[in-house]
C-alpha cells in the first residue's frame, strides 16, 4: 500500500535495463586503503616513540619527527581515509544510482592518480619539501595534481549521478556532493602560492590572514574530508549491514543542511586568544556550539537506525565496529564544541588534549567505520563469507583497547601539562618555570600512548590477514550484474509541495545550493579580515626579514619546527611571564606562510630572538640534550654540515616583493651580498666562542632567523 | 506529530528504506538553545561590548579592579626575559669546551632541581651530618680530606662542574656516571645531598697534603 506511488513511478519509467556494477575499482581502493592505512599508522607509531626517544631519528633528517609528522597526518587523512572514502563512494554510488560509474577510464585515472599523489607525498615530505601549512603541506606541483585528479573524480561523480536510474538522490549522495564541492573550494583557495622553484613556494597570504585561511581550510578538511563523506558512507552501509530502515528522513534533511552551513564558519576556533581579531574568534566559538545538534543528528540517525537490531550488534563484528564508530563521532563532535569555548581552550590548546581529541575521531570514527565497511564489503565482492569472525572480533577488542590506551593517557598528559604551564606559586612566580619539567612529567603518558598505538596497529594487521584469507577463499566478482528500469524523461511528482524532494531530483540545483551554503560562512569571515585594515593594525617598527633570515625561515619551515613549537604568545600572565610580551597581529605581516603552530611540545619561540647567544643555539641545534638534559627535541646536526643554497636568494626576494613585502626597489640584486655579510658575522661570532664553522652553513641562516624572531617590537 | 510511528516512506534506495520519524524534541530544543546562546554571546561581547575581550581579560589578570571605563589606557606590565633553558647562564657564552664537558650527559632530571636555588647550610649540626656521610661514601674516591684520588680534588680552586652550592648539589645528585661518579640522588634524599654538598664547600681552600693536581677550570 505504501508502495503504491513507487509502483506508479516505475510504470512511468522505461523498460528494465541490465547493466553491471564496477567492482574492480572498489576492490582496488580497498587494497589501497588497507596498505596506506598500515603505512600511516606505522609512521604514527614511529613518531610517537620518537617523542620520548628523540635519538631514534639517528641523526637522519628524513627520519626526524618534524618531517615525519606531516607524513603521518597526510597519510592517515588523505591516503587511508581518502581511499576509504573512494572505496565507499564507488561502491554505494553505483548502487544508489542504479548505474555503472560514468567512465571506467576516469575511475582508473582517479585511482592511479591518487596513489601517485600519495607516493609523491611520501617522498617529498621526508625530503623537507613542504609549504609549512598544516594538513596542506604538499608543495604546489602536487597541489595542482590533486586539483586535477579531484576534478576528474568530480566529473565521474556528477556523470554517474546524471545517468542514474533512480529518480531521487539518497542522503548519502547529498553528503558526497557537499564533500566534493567544498573540498574543491578549500583546496584551491588555501593552496594559492607563488612558486620559487619546482619544490618551493610562498603562500600568497601572510600572518593573521594566512592563519585564518589555513584554519578555515584545516578545520573544514576535518569537516568535509573526515566527516561528511563518512556520514554519507554511514547512511549507506549502516542500514545495509543492519538491514533496518533509516530512522528519520526529516532528520537527514535538517542535519545535512545545518551541518554544511554551520561547519564552514567554525575554523577560527583553532585561533582563540590569538592575534586574530576578536570578532572572528567569537564567530568560531558560537558556530562551533551551534554545531552540536546538527552533528548529533547524524549520530541519532545512525544509532536509532539500529533499533531492533541491537541483539545482532552483540554478534556481528561489522555492526560492532559501526556502533563504536558512530559513538566516537558523537563524542568527538561534542568535545569539539567544548574545546571551542575560550576558557576551555585556554587550557587545552597547544597540549596533547587536542591530539587525543583528533584520535577519537581518526581511530574511532574514521578507522572503525572503515573497518566495519570493509568487513561487510569484501565478502560481498568475493561472493563468500568472512574467513574468520573470531579474528574480526579479536581485531575489534584489540583496537578498541588501543583507542583507550591511546586517548586516556593523552588526555591526562594534556590536562597535566596545561595546568603546569599555568600554575603560579603563592608568591606569584610560575611554579614550573622550567618548561622542560612540564615535558619530562608527561613522558610516561607518551609511553602508554605508544602502547595504545601498537595495539591499534596489531588489530589492523589481524584484519589484513583476515581480509586476505577471505579474498583467497572467494571468487572475485569484477562486474556485478544488476537490473533497473530506465528513467522516463518526464516525471510527474506524486506528492506536491515537497520542496526538498524536488531538489533531490535535480543534481545541478543541488550542487548550486550546496555551494551557496558553504560559501557564505567562509566569505563573511575571510573577506573582512583582508579588506578592513583595522583588523591587522600595522606596527611601524616591524621590518621585512633580511635575506639570511628569510633563508633561515625557510629552513625552519623545511624542518617542520612548527610541529613542536608555536610562535604565538597568548595574552595570559602565565605566557607573558614565561615567554615575553604577547604576540600582536602586526608582527606577522611578512610571514608567508605563518608559523603559529598548533602544538607546544617545546616552548613558544615567538620571542626567542636575543634570548641566547648564537653559540647556545649552535650547540643546542646540534644536540639539544647537552644543554637541556631530558629534552625530547631531536638533533638537527645536519644543519651544521650542509651548505646553504644561497642561489635562490634573489628569486625569493623577488617573490616576496610581488607579495607586497616592501624591500627597496632592486633589492634582489643586493640581497646576496647582504646575506653573505650577515652570515660572516654570525660565523665569526661562533668562531670567537670556539666553534669551528664557516659562513656558508645552513645553521647560520636558521640562527639568524631565530635571533630575529619577536625582536621588532621593543619592549622595555 | 511528535510520535515515533515508524511509518515507511515510499523511498527505496538499493533496498534501503526510510522512516520519517519526527525530530526528537530534546534534540531540536538543544539546537534552539545553542542558537539563542550564540546570539546572546555575540551581543554580549561585540554589539554591547559588555564582555571582556581577550586583552581586557589579560589586564584584569594583573589588576583585578581594572575596568575599561576606569582606565582605558592601562596596559599590563611587559616582560622581556622569560623562561631560559636549564643549563643557560646569562653571564657565560656557550663554548665547545663547555659542551665537551657537558657531553657526559647527565641523566634526565626527574624533578628538575637545577632551577631551585639552594642556600648552603652553615649550622654545625648539618655540617657534621654532612661530614659523616662524606666519610662513609665519598672518601674512597675523593680522599679523607677531599684531596682527591680517583675523583678530583674538592678543596682547590678548580672545578669541572661548577663551584656554587647549586652546581655541587647538581653534580652530586646526578653524578657523572661515565667517569665513575655515581648519581647519589638515587641513594640520598635531597636534604642529605644538601648537607653533604654544604660540607664539601666548607673544606674548600684547606690545602690538604698530597693534593691531586687541579682538574677543570679555575674559579675564583
Ligand atoms: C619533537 C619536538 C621538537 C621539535 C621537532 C623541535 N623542537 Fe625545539 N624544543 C623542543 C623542546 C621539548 C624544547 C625545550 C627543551 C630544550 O631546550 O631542548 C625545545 C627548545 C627549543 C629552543 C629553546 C627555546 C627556549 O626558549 O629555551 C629552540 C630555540 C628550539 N627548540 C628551536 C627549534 C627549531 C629551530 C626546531 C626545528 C629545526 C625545533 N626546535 C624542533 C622540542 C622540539
Ligand atoms: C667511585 C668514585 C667516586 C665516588 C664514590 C664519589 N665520587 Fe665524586 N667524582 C668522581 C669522579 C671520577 C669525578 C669527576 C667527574 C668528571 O670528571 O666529570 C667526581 C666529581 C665530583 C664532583 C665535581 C668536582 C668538580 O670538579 O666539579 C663533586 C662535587 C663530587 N664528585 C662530590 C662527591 C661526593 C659528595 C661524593 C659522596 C657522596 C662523591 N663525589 C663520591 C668519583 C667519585
Amino acid at each position: 500500500m505504501e508502495h503504491a506511488s513507487k509502483v506508479q513511478d516505475s510504470k512511468a519509467d522505461g523498460n528494465l535495463e541490465t547493466f553491471h556494477y564496477d567492482n574492480t575499482i572498489v576492490r582496488d581502493f580497498t587494497i589501497a586503503t588497507l596498505v596506506w592505512g598500515g603505512v600511516g599508522m606505522l609512521v604514527g607509531l614511529i613518531i610517537a616513540i620518537q617523542l620520548y626517544a628523540p635519538s631514534l631519528n639517528f641523526g637522519i633528517p628524513y627520519l626526524t619527527f618534524s618531517r615525519l609528522r606531516p607524513l603521518h597526518t597526510n597519510a592517515v587523512i588523505f591516503a587511508f581515509v581518502g581511499n576509504g572514502i573512494f572505496l565507499g563512494v564507488y561502491y554505494s554510488l553505483q548502487r544508489l544510482c542504479k548505474a555503472r560509474m560514468f567512465s571506467d577510464l576516469l575511475s582508473s585515472i582517479h585511482f592511479w592518480g591518487w596513489q601517485l599523489i600519495i607516493v609523491l607525498a611520501a617522498v617529498t615530505l621526508p625530503l623537507g619539501m613542504t609549504t609549512g601549512k598544516e594538513y596542506a603541506e604538499l608543495e604546489w606541483p602536487i597541489d595542482v595534481l590533486i586539483a586535477v585528479i579531484w576534478i576528474l573524480f568530480g566529473i565521474n561523480l556528477l556523470g554517474t549521478i546524471l545517468k542514474r536510474r533512480e529518480r531521487h538522490m539518497y542522503v548519502a549522495i547529498w553528503f558526497y556532493i557537499a564533500t566534493w564541492v567544498t573540498v574543491t573550494v578549500l583546496h584551491v583557495v588555501n593552496s594559492l602560492a607563488i612558486p620559487i622553484s619546482l619544490f618551493k613556494s610562498y603562500s600568497i597570504y601572510a600572518g593573521v590572514q594566512d592563519a585564518l585561511v589555513q584554519w578555515w581550510y584545516g578545520h573544514n578538511a576535518v569537516a568535509f574530508f573526515l566527516t561528511t563523506p563518512y556520514l554519507g558512507l554511514m547512511y549507506y552501509f549502516m542500514p545495509k549491514a543492519a538491514d533496518r530502515p533509516v530512522y528519520s528522513y526529516r532528520l537527514s534533511i535538517i542535519h545535512f543542511w545545518a551541518l554544511i552551513f554551520l561547519y564552514i564558519w567554525a575554523g577560527p576556533h583553532h585561533l582563540l586568544y590569538s592575534a586574530l581579531p576578536d570578532w572572528a574568534q567569537s564567530l568560531g566559538t558560537v558556530f562551533s556550539i551551534m554545531l552540536i545538534a546538527p552533528s548529533w543528528g547524524g549520530l541519532l540517525n545512525g544509532l536509532l537506525t539500529l533499533r531492533g537490531a541491537w541483539d545482532r550488534v552483540r554478534e556481528d563484528p561489522v555492526l560492532k565496529f559501526m556502533v563504536v564508530a558512530v559513538t566516537a563521532y558523537g563524542m568527538a563532535t561534542f568535545e569539539g564544541p567544548m574545546l571551542s569555548i575560550k576558557s576551555v581552550n585556554a587550557l587545552s590548546h597547544f597540549t596533547d588534549w587536542t591530539i587525543a581529541h583528533v584520535h577519537i575521531g581518526a581511530l574511532g570514527w574514521n578507522g572503525f567505520l572503515t573497518f566495519g565497511i570493509i568487513y561487510w564489503l569484501i565478502p560481498k565482492l568475493y561472493n563468500t563469507s568472512l574467513y574468520s569472525k573470531k579474528m574480526a572480533n579479536a581485531h575489534f577488542w584489540i583496537s578498541f583497547l588501543g583507542i583507550v590506551f591511546y586517548a586516556v593517557p593523552l588526555y591526562w598528559a594534556g590536562i597535566t601539562q596545561g595546568l603546569m604551564w599555568k600554575q603560579f606559586t603563592p608568591d606569584g612566580m610560575l611554579q614550573y618555570f622550567n618548561f622542560l619539567e612540564t615535558v619530562t612529567q608527561i613522558i610516561p603518558m607518551y609511553i602508554l600512548r605508544s602502547i595504545g598505538g601498537t595495539l591499534f596497529l596489531t588489530g589492523t594487521s589481524i584484519m589484513f590477514y583476515n581480509i586476505y584469507k577471505t579474498a583467497k577463499q572467494g571468487k572475485f566478482l569484477a562486474d556485478e550484474e544488476a537490473q533497473a528500469p530506465a528513467l522516463a524523461k518526464v516525471y510527474h511528482a506524486t506528492q506536491k509541495g515537497q520542496y526538498h524532494r524536488w531538489l533531490e531530483r535535480k543534481p545541478v540545483q543541488f550542487y548550486v545550493a550546496t555551494l551557496i551554503a558553504i560559501l557564505i560562512g567562509g566569505a563573511l569571515e575571510i573577506i573582512p579580515t583582508f579588506a578592513i585594515e583595522s583588523n591587522v593594525p600595522t606596527i611601524a617598527s616591524v621590518k621585512p626579514y633580511t635575506p639570511l633570515e628569510l633563508q633561515g625561515r625557510d629552513i625552519y619551515v623545511r624542518e617542520g619546527c612548527y610541529t613542536c613549537h608555536s610562535q604565538l604568545i597568548r595574552p595570559f600572565r602565565s605566557e607573558t611571564e614565561r615567554y615575553g610580551e604577547y604576540s600582536k597581529a602586526g608582527e606577522y605581516v611578512y610571514d608567508h606562510p605563518f608559523q603559529w603552530g598548533s602544538k607546544r611540545t617545546g616552548p613558544d619561540l615567538h620571542r626567542i630572538g636575543g634570548k641566547y647567544p648564537n653559540s647556545w643555539h649552535y650547540s643546542h641545534m646540534i644536540d639539544p640534550s647537552v644543554l637541556s638534559p631530558g629534552t625530547v627535541m631531536p638533533s638537527y646536526v645536519w644543519l651544521a654540515v650542509k651548505t646553504l643554497d644561497a642561489s635562490t636568494t634573489s628569486a625569493k626576494i623577488k617573490a616576496m616583493m610581488k607579495l607586497g613585502v616592501p624591500y627597496p626597489e632592486g633589492y634582489e640584486d643586493q640581497a646576496l651580498a647582504d646575506l653573505q655579510e650577515q652570515a660572516e658575522r654570525i660565523a665569526k661570532d661562533l668562531n670567537d666562542a670556539g666553534f669551528e664553522t664557516t659562513a656558508d652553513k645552513e645553521l647560520n641562516a636558521l640562527i639568524a632567523y631565530l635571533q630575529r624572531l619577536g625582536t621588532d617590537i621593543k619592549v622595555k | 506529530m511528535s510520535e515515533v510511528k515508524d511509518e515507511l516512506l515510499d523511498h527505496d534506495y538499493d533496498g534501503i528504506r526510510e522512516y520519517d520519524n519526527p525530530l526528537p524534541p530534546w534534540w531540536i530544543n538543544m539546537f534552539y538553545i545553542t542558537i539563542v546562546w550564540a546570539v546572546l554571546y555575540l551581543l554580549y561581547f561585540h554589539v554591547t561590548e559588555w564582555g571582556d575581550r581577550s586583552i581586557d581579560e589579560y589586564k584584569k589578570e594583573y589588576d583585578q579592579t581594572w575596568s575599561k571605563d576606569k582606565d582605558p589606557n592601562y596596559s599590563a606590565p611587559k616582560f622581556v626575559v622569560g623562561y631560559h633553558a636549564p643549563y643557560y647562564s646569562m653571564k657565560a657564552d656557550i663554548t665547545p669546551k663547555m659542551i665537551a664537558e657537558k657531553m657526559g650527559k647527565p641523566e634526565a632530571p626527574k624533578e628538575v632541581e637545577i632551577i631551585k636555588d639552594y642556600v648552603a647550610l652553615t649550622d654545625a649540626g648539618s655540617i657534621s651530618k654532612g661530614k659523616e656521610m662524606y666519610l662513609k661514601t665519598c672518601v674512597a674516591c675523593h680522599g679523607m680530606l677531599g684531596e682527591g684520588g680517583i675523583g678530583p680534588n674538592l678543596t682547590d680552586d678548580y672545578w669541572i662542574h661548577g663551584s656554587t652550592i647549586n652546581d655541587v648539589v647538581r653534580t652530586v645528585t646526578r653524578g657523572v656516571p661515565e667517569k665513575g661518579m655515581l648519581a647519589w640522588g638515587k641513594i640520598f634524599g635531597e636534604e642529605d645531598i644538601l648537607k653533604i654538598s654544604s660540607y664539601v664547600l666548607t673544606i674548600h681552600g684547606t690545602n690538604p697534603p698530597n693534593p691531586k693536581p687541579p682538574q677543570g677550570s679555575l674559579v675564583k
